[in-house]
Protein backbone atom coordinates (compact mmCIF):
# COMPACT_ATOMS: atom_id res chain seq x y z
CA UNK A 1 0.00 0.00 0.00
CA UNK A 2 3.04 2.28 0.96
CA UNK A 3 4.14 1.87 -2.75
CA UNK A 4 1.19 3.46 -4.46
CA UNK A 5 1.62 6.84 -2.08
CA UNK A 6 5.45 6.83 -3.01
CA UNK A 7 5.17 5.99 -7.01
CA UNK A 8 1.50 7.22 -7.80
CA UNK A 9 0.67 9.99 -5.33
CA UNK A 10 -1.72 11.62 -7.46
CA UNK A 11 -4.28 8.82 -7.76
CA UNK A 12 -7.53 8.55 -5.26
CA UNK A 13 -10.51 6.99 -4.45
CA UNK A 14 -11.49 3.87 -6.93
CA UNK A 15 -8.48 4.42 -8.76
CA UNK A 16 -6.04 4.29 -5.84
CA UNK A 17 -7.34 1.22 -4.63
CA UNK A 18 -7.34 -0.71 -7.99
CA UNK A 19 -3.99 0.54 -9.21
CA UNK A 20 -2.53 -0.43 -5.53
CA UNK A 21 -3.62 -4.02 -5.98
CA UNK A 22 -2.38 -4.21 -9.14
CA UNK A 23 0.89 -3.45 -7.52
CA UNK A 24 0.67 -6.34 -5.38
CA UNK A 25 1.60 -8.70 -8.01
CA UNK A 26 4.70 -6.18 -9.39
CA UNK A 27 8.23 -5.98 -8.27
CA UNK A 28 9.61 -2.45 -6.88
CA UNK A 29 10.81 -1.92 -10.47
CA UNK A 30 8.11 -3.19 -12.17
CA UNK A 31 5.88 -0.35 -10.03
CA UNK A 32 8.22 2.16 -10.99
CA UNK A 33 8.40 1.20 -14.67
CA UNK A 34 4.56 0.95 -14.45
CA UNK A 35 3.91 3.88 -12.59
CA UNK A 36 6.16 6.30 -14.99
CA UNK A 37 3.95 4.95 -18.10
CA UNK A 38 0.35 4.86 -16.27
CA UNK A 39 1.01 8.69 -15.83
CA UNK A 40 1.93 9.16 -19.32
CA UNK A 41 -1.60 7.66 -20.59
CA UNK A 42 -4.41 7.61 -18.00
CA UNK A 43 -6.79 10.18 -17.87
CA UNK A 44 -7.84 13.21 -15.96
CA UNK A 45 -11.71 13.14 -14.12
CA UNK A 46 -11.76 16.88 -14.21
CA UNK A 47 -10.42 17.25 -18.10
CA UNK A 48 -14.08 14.35 -18.41
CA UNK A 49 -16.55 16.86 -16.42
CA UNK A 50 -15.01 20.08 -18.76
CA UNK A 51 -14.82 18.68 -21.71
CA UNK A 52 -18.33 17.19 -21.11
CA UNK A 53 -20.06 20.63 -20.23
CA UNK A 54 -19.00 21.78 -23.74
CA UNK A 55 -21.58 19.85 -24.59
CA UNK A 56 -23.85 22.71 -23.19
CA UNK A 57 -22.21 25.05 -24.65
CA UNK A 58 -22.05 24.11 -28.05
CA UNK A 59 -19.91 20.88 -28.94
CA UNK A 60 -21.34 17.95 -27.41
CA UNK A 61 -18.66 14.70 -27.25
CA UNK A 62 -15.39 15.97 -26.42
CA UNK A 63 -15.38 14.01 -23.80
CA UNK A 64 -15.96 10.85 -25.78
CA UNK A 65 -13.00 11.89 -27.70
CA UNK A 66 -10.92 12.28 -24.88
CA UNK A 67 -12.14 8.74 -23.36
CA UNK A 68 -10.76 7.52 -27.32
CA UNK A 69 -14.72 6.70 -28.17
CA UNK A 70 -14.57 8.00 -31.59
CA UNK A 71 -17.44 6.56 -32.46
CA UNK A 72 -19.75 7.70 -29.72
CA UNK A 73 -17.72 11.24 -30.45
CA UNK A 74 -19.28 11.57 -33.64
CA UNK A 75 -22.08 10.75 -33.10
CA UNK A 76 -22.50 12.65 -30.18
CA UNK A 77 -21.48 15.70 -32.09
CA UNK A 78 -23.78 15.66 -35.27
CA UNK A 79 -27.32 14.73 -32.76
CA UNK A 80 -26.21 17.66 -30.29
CA UNK A 81 -25.31 14.62 -27.64
CA UNK A 82 -28.27 12.40 -28.37
CA UNK A 83 -29.92 14.91 -27.75
CA UNK A 84 -28.43 16.80 -24.77
CA UNK A 85 -28.97 12.60 -22.76
CA UNK A 86 -25.79 11.47 -23.69
CA UNK A 87 -24.28 14.56 -21.96
CA UNK A 88 -26.43 14.79 -19.09
CA UNK A 89 -26.15 10.84 -18.21
CA UNK A 90 -22.04 11.29 -19.12
CA UNK A 91 -22.25 14.39 -17.21
CA UNK A 92 -23.21 12.35 -13.88
CA UNK A 93 -21.15 9.43 -14.55
CA UNK A 94 -17.66 11.15 -16.17
CA UNK A 95 -15.71 9.66 -12.82
CA UNK A 96 -16.36 6.45 -13.69
CA UNK A 97 -16.40 7.13 -17.31
CA UNK A 98 -12.57 8.09 -16.44
CA UNK A 99 -12.06 5.04 -14.25
CA UNK A 100 -13.32 2.59 -16.87
CA UNK A 101 -11.04 4.12 -19.27
CA UNK A 102 -7.85 4.48 -16.70
CA UNK A 103 -8.77 0.71 -15.73
CA UNK A 104 -8.41 -0.87 -18.77
CA UNK A 105 -4.97 1.25 -19.81
CA UNK A 106 -4.31 -0.16 -16.34
CA UNK A 107 -4.65 -3.73 -16.70
CA UNK A 108 -2.74 -3.92 -19.51
CA UNK A 109 0.08 -2.34 -18.48
CA UNK A 110 -0.10 -4.47 -15.83
CA UNK A 111 0.06 -7.66 -18.14
CA UNK A 112 2.78 -5.79 -20.46
CA UNK A 113 5.07 -5.01 -17.11
CA UNK A 114 5.49 -8.02 -16.10
CA UNK A 115 6.08 -9.71 -19.34
CA UNK A 116 8.74 -7.19 -20.27
CA UNK A 117 10.62 -6.72 -16.74
CA UNK A 118 10.69 -10.56 -15.37
CA UNK A 119 11.45 -10.40 -11.80
CA UNK A 120 15.27 -11.08 -11.26
CA UNK A 121 16.40 -10.03 -14.54
CA UNK A 122 19.36 -7.38 -14.41
CA UNK A 123 18.55 -5.79 -17.62
CA UNK A 124 15.05 -5.15 -18.39
CA UNK A 125 14.75 -4.73 -22.23
CA UNK A 126 16.80 -7.92 -22.79
CA UNK A 127 15.38 -10.99 -23.96
CA UNK A 128 15.62 -13.77 -20.80
CA UNK A 129 18.34 -16.41 -21.19
CA UNK A 130 17.53 -19.87 -23.01
CA UNK A 131 14.54 -20.52 -25.22
CA UNK B 1 -24.94 -19.17 -13.63
CA UNK B 2 -23.02 -17.23 -10.75
CA UNK B 3 -20.49 -15.88 -13.01
CA UNK B 4 -23.23 -14.66 -15.34
CA UNK B 5 -24.50 -12.60 -12.19
CA UNK B 6 -21.23 -11.36 -11.46
CA UNK B 7 -20.42 -10.51 -15.04
CA UNK B 8 -24.22 -8.21 -15.20
CA UNK B 9 -23.17 -7.10 -11.56
CA UNK B 10 -19.57 -5.60 -12.79
CA UNK B 11 -21.41 -4.09 -16.05
CA UNK B 12 -21.11 -0.37 -15.86
CA UNK B 13 -24.75 1.33 -15.48
CA UNK B 14 -24.15 3.43 -18.86
CA UNK B 15 -24.59 -0.14 -20.53
CA UNK B 16 -28.55 -0.77 -18.77
CA UNK B 17 -29.26 3.05 -19.18
CA UNK B 18 -28.50 2.74 -23.52
CA UNK B 19 -30.08 -0.54 -23.38
CA UNK B 20 -33.14 1.05 -21.51
CA UNK B 21 -33.25 4.01 -24.32
CA UNK B 22 -32.90 1.88 -26.56
CA UNK B 23 -35.88 -0.08 -25.14
CA UNK B 24 -37.72 2.80 -24.34
CA UNK B 25 -37.99 3.95 -28.30
CA UNK B 26 -38.92 -0.10 -29.60
CA UNK B 27 -41.59 0.57 -27.30
CA UNK B 28 -42.82 4.08 -28.78
CA UNK B 29 -45.23 4.92 -31.88
CA UNK B 30 -43.46 7.42 -33.60
CA UNK B 31 -46.08 8.19 -35.71
CA UNK B 32 -48.44 9.49 -32.58
CA UNK B 33 -49.14 12.71 -31.11
CA UNK B 34 -45.97 13.19 -28.75
CA UNK B 35 -46.38 12.85 -25.16
CA UNK B 36 -43.39 13.70 -23.59
CA UNK B 37 -41.32 17.00 -24.31
CA UNK B 38 -37.97 16.14 -22.49
CA UNK B 39 -35.71 17.94 -25.39
CA UNK B 40 -34.24 21.36 -23.61
CA UNK B 41 -34.11 22.81 -26.79
CA UNK B 42 -37.73 21.71 -28.30
CA UNK B 43 -38.85 23.39 -25.05
CA UNK B 44 -37.31 26.61 -25.70
CA UNK B 45 -39.14 26.06 -29.43
CA UNK B 46 -35.26 26.04 -30.91
CA UNK B 47 -35.35 24.65 -34.60
CA UNK B 48 -31.54 24.13 -35.56
CA UNK B 49 -30.55 21.70 -33.29
CA UNK B 50 -28.42 18.37 -35.37
CA UNK B 51 -29.99 15.82 -33.43
CA UNK B 52 -33.49 16.64 -33.54
CA UNK B 53 -35.70 13.57 -34.35
CA UNK B 54 -33.42 10.93 -33.74
CA UNK B 55 -35.06 9.43 -31.52
CA UNK B 56 -38.57 9.02 -33.83
CA UNK B 57 -35.80 7.86 -36.16
CA UNK B 58 -35.15 5.06 -34.03
CA UNK B 59 -38.33 4.24 -33.02
CA UNK B 60 -39.24 4.08 -37.18
CA UNK B 61 -36.30 1.48 -37.15
CA UNK B 62 -37.60 -0.53 -34.44
CA UNK B 63 -40.64 -0.96 -36.65
CA UNK B 64 -38.79 -1.78 -40.08
CA UNK B 65 -39.62 1.50 -41.54
CA UNK B 66 -36.52 2.21 -42.81
CA UNK B 67 -37.41 4.87 -45.22
CA UNK B 68 -39.24 7.05 -42.65
CA UNK B 69 -36.18 6.31 -40.30
CA UNK B 70 -33.90 7.68 -42.41
CA UNK B 71 -36.41 10.57 -43.56
CA UNK B 72 -36.70 11.73 -39.91
CA UNK B 73 -33.13 11.59 -39.21
CA UNK B 74 -30.38 9.98 -41.27
CA UNK B 75 -28.15 8.75 -38.41
CA UNK B 76 -30.54 6.95 -36.81
CA UNK B 77 -28.97 3.28 -37.83
CA UNK B 78 -25.52 4.71 -37.34
CA UNK B 79 -26.58 5.99 -33.83
CA UNK B 80 -28.02 2.52 -33.15
CA UNK B 81 -25.14 0.67 -34.23
CA UNK B 82 -22.40 2.53 -32.47
CA UNK B 83 -24.74 2.79 -29.45
CA UNK B 84 -24.67 -1.29 -29.38
CA UNK B 85 -21.25 -1.24 -30.13
CA UNK B 86 -20.85 0.41 -27.08
CA UNK B 87 -23.12 -1.93 -24.93
CA UNK B 88 -21.15 -4.94 -26.33
CA UNK B 89 -18.02 -3.11 -24.98
CA UNK B 90 -18.66 -2.36 -21.83
CA UNK B 91 -20.27 -6.23 -21.09
CA UNK B 92 -17.24 -7.46 -22.42
CA UNK B 93 -14.86 -5.37 -19.75
CA UNK B 94 -17.23 -6.63 -17.07
CA UNK B 95 -16.58 -10.33 -18.62
CA UNK B 96 -12.76 -9.71 -18.59
CA UNK B 97 -13.25 -8.35 -15.21
CA UNK B 98 -14.78 -11.44 -14.02
CA UNK B 99 -12.41 -13.52 -15.61
CA UNK B 100 -9.73 -12.46 -13.87
CA UNK B 101 -11.13 -12.01 -10.75
CA UNK B 102 -11.89 -16.18 -10.71
CA UNK B 103 -8.36 -16.51 -11.94
CA UNK B 104 -6.63 -14.76 -8.78
CA UNK B 105 -8.60 -16.17 -6.60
Amino acid sequence: MARILRYLPELDGDEQIYVAQLFKDLTDEQAEYFSHVYRQHRKEANITLATALVGFLGIAGLHRFYMGHVGMGLLYILTAGLCFIGTIVDLFRYRDLTFQYNRRKADDLAVLVQQALPPGEDKPGELPPGE
Amino acid sequence: MARVLTVLRQTSLEAYLWMGALLVLALTDPSAERLLRICPLDLLDVSWCPGCGLGRAIAHLFRGEVLLSFHMHPLALPAVVILSGRIVRLFADATQRTLSLNQSR
